[in-house]
């Protein structure tokens, strides 16, 4: 499920949000954008959810795409179980039980299925969120920094169970990511904005699982500070 | 320094509740004999006498009549007010026209609109209708505004995600939208609710220059009592204090404690 994007511009406000931003990213690829706040990924992402659109330019995509927040952005009046549900609930569709069953075992979250959104940690909120995204199929996955409110460790575990939906269910990430670790720890590609344009996309040669002290690892994470810094 | 004791953490029991309520109610009617006895004497004995005319049966049929007459208005009112914020939800360009016009309109007293409605409604002997339209003016406002308010405090990530599963119209407003603005619409039929006990009274018993329109009711009871039958007076008024508070406790606290869970963090 191939995502491009053509030229694309985005005005708000008569500020220049995003200007001329060509991007193609192939089948089953994890890509990850990083910047400074304020530099255009978030609104990129949006624009390839279709929940924005740009100014100027165009967006292909092979399938819809299916999004996870950084605030999980739950309905705090649905359970666990409902919230998976949400995708199917809401387009007035019936509920694959069977599936959404076997999606919170996957998760790690069956036991919590009955719990609000109130009753959980931010990791358990993500690990919801990750479900409801995954409870509709779609190939191209979007996130935007899921993991930014978390602490390490939890974080590093998301990142085991991200990754290893990406690669059972050959999806297409998209991720915005505040950390760079974060970004050579999962992305096959690095893409860097500044000012609402790419800046470089750099391409991550290391096999998986990728460890953090390997230094060829620290070298990438160094380089790209180094690109964003200037 | 004050320090919490027990007694001011406990909650008060039913029991002790029951006691204030008679101990009030026998404040009012010492005070309402003294009245009628023209600031003179107070007459204990006197006290069960003042009520020797009232009809319990009258009483609690004009409650159920005020009662349901105000609930009437509530839905109509609150169907109003979801009809809007449905309309401001589709088109947003419409709230920045509305909101500023309601904003004037709900400033304006009910009262205001009284000679309008009177001539147009007395002459049609629609006097219920005369009552309805004078009660939704004043209880519609409080649930329009807070559900507003309620729909900006909805995440705009809360939005993004209903849109990325391509949630639309009808099933937006309904699966989140409502919810979401529930803990504020609930707030707001408080308000509304106490609005309309407020003006229960005028629209019940409306008496402008030569028009009378007379419904059966608490408010009627009230204002063709005062002044002449102290007895029914003070029990109309406990009826109704007494009918605000069995709403309160059992409707409106109920779904204050129930509208928490909608609530986002």
């Amino acid at each position: 499920m191939k995502i491009i994007l053509e030229n694309i511009y985005k005005n708000y406000d008569k500020q220049e949000i995003l200007r001329d931003v060509d991007l193609s990213i192939d089948s089953g690829e994890f890509v990850c954008i990083v910047g400074e706040s304020g530099s255009g990924k978030t609104a990129l992402l949006k624009i390839v959810a279709g929940l924005i659109e740009p100014s100027k330019g165009v967006v292909h995509a092979d399938d819809q795409s299916a999004m996870v927040f950084q605030s999980s952005a739950l309905l705090p009046w649905l359970t666990v179980k409902q919230n998976v549900s949400f995708p199917f609930m809401v387009q007035g569709l019936d509920t694959p039980k069977k599936q959404i069953e076997q999606l919170l075992s996957e998760l790690g979250i069956k036991s919590l299925e009955k719990r609000y959104p109130k009753e959980l940690s931010g990791g358990q909120k993500q690990r919801v969120g990750l479900a409801r995204a995954m409870a509709v199929k779609r190939k191209i996955l979007l996130l935007d920094e899921p993991f930014s409110a978390l602490d390490i460790k939890i974080a590093e575990e998301l990142y085991s169970l991200l990754l290893g939906l990406w690669r059972t269910n050959k999806l297409t990430v998209l991720m915005v990511s505040y950390s760079i670790e974060e970004a050579v720890f999962l992305a096959d590609r690095v893409v860097i904005m500044d000012k609402g344009k790419i800046r470089r996309e750099i391409t991550i040669d290391l096999k998986r699982p990728r460890q953090k002290e390997d230094p060829i690892f620290r070298k990438y994470v160094e380089h790209i500070q180094a690109i964003v810094d200037n | 320094m004050f320090r919490h004791t027990k007694y001011h953490l406990r909650k008060h029991s039913f029991g002790s509740r029951v006691f204030f309520y008679i101990l009030s109610f026998l404040i009012i009617a010492t005070l309402a004999i003294y009245l009628e006895s023209g600031f003179k004497t107070i007459d204990l004995s006197k006290i069960f006498l003042i009520f020797k005319d009232v009809s319990i049966t009258q009483l609690l049929l004009y409650s159920g009549y005020t009662f349901l007459r105000l609930c009437a208005a509530y839905f109509v009112s609150l169907f109003l007010a979801l009809l809007v914020v449905f309309v401001v939800t589709r088109h947003k360009k419409v709230e920045n026209f509305l909101v500023p016009i309601f904003d004037i309109l709900q400033s304006v007293p009910v009262l205001a609109f009284f000679p309008l409605i009177i001539v147009v409604f007395a002459q049609l002997h629609l006097a219920e209708l005369a009552a309805q339209l004078v009660l939704v003016i004043a209880m519609f406002w409080s649930i329009l505004f807070g559900a507003l308010g309620g729909l900006h405090l909805i995440p705009e990530e809360i939005f993004d995600a209903a849109r990325v599963y391509n949630a639309k119209g009808i099933q937006m407003f309904f699966k989140v939208i409502l919810p979401a603005i529930f803990p504020q619409l609930v707030t707001g039929s408080i308000l509304s609710f106490g609005e309309g006990w407020n003006v229960i009274i005028i629209s019940e018993y409306i008496n402008y220059g030569n028009i009378q329109i007379s419904l059966p009711g608490l408010g009627n009871l009230l204002s063709v009592s005062a002044g002449y039958n102290i007895g029914l007076f003070i029990a109309s008024l406990l009826v109704l204090v007494a009918l605000i508070l069995i709403v309160d406790r059992l409707v409106w606290h109920r779904l204050t404690e129930f509208g928490e869970r909608f609530k986002f963090e």
